[in-house]
């Protein structure tokens, strides 16, 4: 099989982090890199892999897409303001 | 010898992923699966990212919505879509400062459409909202849209 070689350049602690990953999944730092590179060239995955069980507590709710759509802004508008809050606290 | 297609550049509204991620059927699910397509092409900063991060813990528990599901859904984002590293603040929204960020990404990565139901990014687009007529003045292709509209846009073109 061919294979390309890169030389890339990366930061001294994404280098540690990526380190001590490969260590923890027991392959050499070039194949661990090379695999994470491999999988991000790869295919998306499909939206219903990813969100697994919760479409189907979604379904499970009886809330409509519109309703859904209301509780998510109402969400991030109470993340926002608390972000917000934190910001100014002393 | 024709051209390949022009593919739509859009930012999405953190909570177009979320409503993606628990309804992946629905009109959000169906502007990402555009994105999984490569039909459009679609920017992304960390600040959605992170905002993407911090609503589970705002959402109710019977959605059952976790910080690992999220973490799949941002792990996979980076296959198709294009992160910007720096966004220079190109506006300013005093309604809602963190919604300017979105209009700056649109604007610096030339995008000039987010896709969102935030009742006061679509308000941008009436001629009521002084900021919203300002921006259009400066930047006359900017758009926002909902999912449902930006599909039949989608569609359409």
């Amino acid at each position: 099989m061919d294979v390309m070689v890169l030389t890339i350049s990366i930061p001294p602690e994404a280098e540690a982090k990526l380190q001590q990953r490969a260590a923890e999944a027991g392959e050499e730092l070039q194949s661990y890199v090379a695999r994470l590179v491999a999988q991000f060239a790869g295919p998306p995955t499909p939206l219903d892999d990813i969100s697994g069980p919760i479409y189907q507590r979604f379904l499970e709710s009886g809330m409509t897409d519109d309703e859904l759509a209301d509780v998510l802004e109402r969400a991030k508008h109470e993340m926002r303001a608390e972000r917000r809050g934190r910001r100014q606290a002393p | 010898m024709t051209s390949p297609p022009t593919r739509t550049p859009v930012v999405f509204d953190c909570n177009v992923f979320a409503q993606a991620l628990i309804n992946p059927r629905g009109p959000a699910g169906r502007c990402l699966l555009l994105a999984q397509q490569g039909r459009v092409r679609l920017f992304l900063s960390d600040f959605i990212l992170n905002e993407l991060r911090e609503l589970p813990a705002k959402l109710p528990v019977k959605l059952g919505v976790t910080l690992d599901r999220v973490e799949a859904l941002i792990v996979d984002l980076a296959k198709y879509a294009e992160p910007v590293a720096k966004v220079p603040s190109l506006f300013t929204y005093a309604r809602d400062p963190d919604d300017a960020l979105y209009v700056s990404l649109a604007l610096v990565s030339g995008a000039m459409l987010v896709v969102s139901r935030d009742l006061d990014l679509l308000d941008l687009m009436n001629d009521a909202n002084e900021e919203g007529r300002t921006l259009r003045a400066r930047f006359p292709q900017f758009r926002v849209l909902t999912p449902p509209a930006f599909l039949t846009m989608v569609t359409v073109e």
